[in-house]
């Protein structure tokens, strides 16, 4: 009889072990979810969209070419543009130098 | 109940509970890990989001400062043509210097305004060498013109120094207290200063 209940009390020992260490593992479980879903965070916060700041940049200096070129473009016309008048105006400042600035 | 059934019941019961714990944190783990993903997910959202539009504002502020010099290439493109105006009528008038017009009409109406701004009847001519030398045995002829220009008498010196001008005249009285300056180059700065904005409106409609 004895034994019998020693051997109850082993098995409830070995039974009460396994459940011990069953909440040490389910805590392990959680501990490293906790620490997984800290990482998550972590890099999300540390992301820097490189290539969205690369795609940025170069949409940046393309359309600054298109305005650069444009001006470029009026100032040329304007050049050319004033050609037309061009000789007119020097005539106006000789005829003036002449005339020693008296209408 | 024998105690080998005893024993199966017990060890069963406890696997039971093991696996029920076990269950239980690997749901509450992946609950952990879904929440911290749904919530990574929303931070990357919103970084991306200030990420773009950090980027937007540097679009328009980089395009509008490369619009903010367009304008001034523009704006300084018409004064450099302005600019051009004065150089080609500068050389126009400095190759005029020596002609017959320039000491039979120019110098003569030149010295009458100078006259005429002065006020008085005798007047000295300040010129630089090279006319200084023409026009010494032009002074009487000048002064006639001049006189026929003025309408009176008007007698011409010409004084001792000369100036370092590149052409026409600066007419004083002969205490040399009054000035009146036709120096090309005085002529020139005055053009620049009265018609700068008349030839710039002119080439470019006032725009």
């Amino acid at each position: 009889m004895s034994s019998e209940i020693d051997m109850l009390l082993e098995i409830e020992r070995e039974a009460e072990k396994r459940i011990l260490d069953a909440r040490a593992e389910a805590e392990k479980i959680i501990a490293d979810a906790k620490r997984r879903a800290g990482e998550l965070i972590r890099e999300a916060e540390s992301i820097e969209f490189r290539d969205i700041e690369a795609e940025y940049l170069d949409r940046i200096r393309v359309e600054k070419e298109k305005v650069i070129a444009e001006y470029n473009s009026m100032a040329k016309e304007l050049r050319d543009k004033s050609r037309d008048k061009f000789s007119e105006a020097v005539d106006m400042v000789y005829k003036w130098l002449l005339e020693g600035g008296v209408e | 109940m024998g105690i080998e059934e005893l024993r199966r019941e017990i060890l069963e019961e406890a696997e039971r509970k093991v696996n029920e714990i076990l269950s239980e944190a690997r749901a509450e783990a992946d609950k952990i890990i879904r929440d911290a993903e749904e919530k990574a997910r929303m931070i990357r959202l919103s970084r991306e989001q200030e990420v773009r539009k950090r980027m937007e504002e540097r679009l328009r502020s980089e395009l509008s400062l490369a619009r903010i010099e367009g304008k001034k290439l523009i704006v300084n493109t018409k004064w450099e043509v302005v600019d051009q105006v004065f150089k080609a009528a500068w050389e126009r008038f400095t190759g005029f210097r020596g002609s017959k017009e320039y000491y039979g009409d120019f110098l003569p109406r030149m010295i009458a305004l100078g006259v005429n701004k002065i006020g008085v009847d005798e007047v000295l001519i300040h010129v630089n060498k090279e006319d200084a030398t023409r026009l010494k045995g032009l002074l009487g002829k000048l002064s006639k013109d001049v006189s026929k220009l003025v309408g009176r008498n008007i007698k011409i010196g010409l004084a001792n120094d000369y100036l370092d001008i590149v052409g026409g005249v600066v007419v004083s009285d002969v205490e040399e207290k009054v000035y009146f300056n036709a120096s090309f180059e005085a002529l020139f700065n005055r053009a620049r200063e009265e018609l700068a904005v008349s030839i710039f409106e002119l080439l470019f409609g006032g725009g």
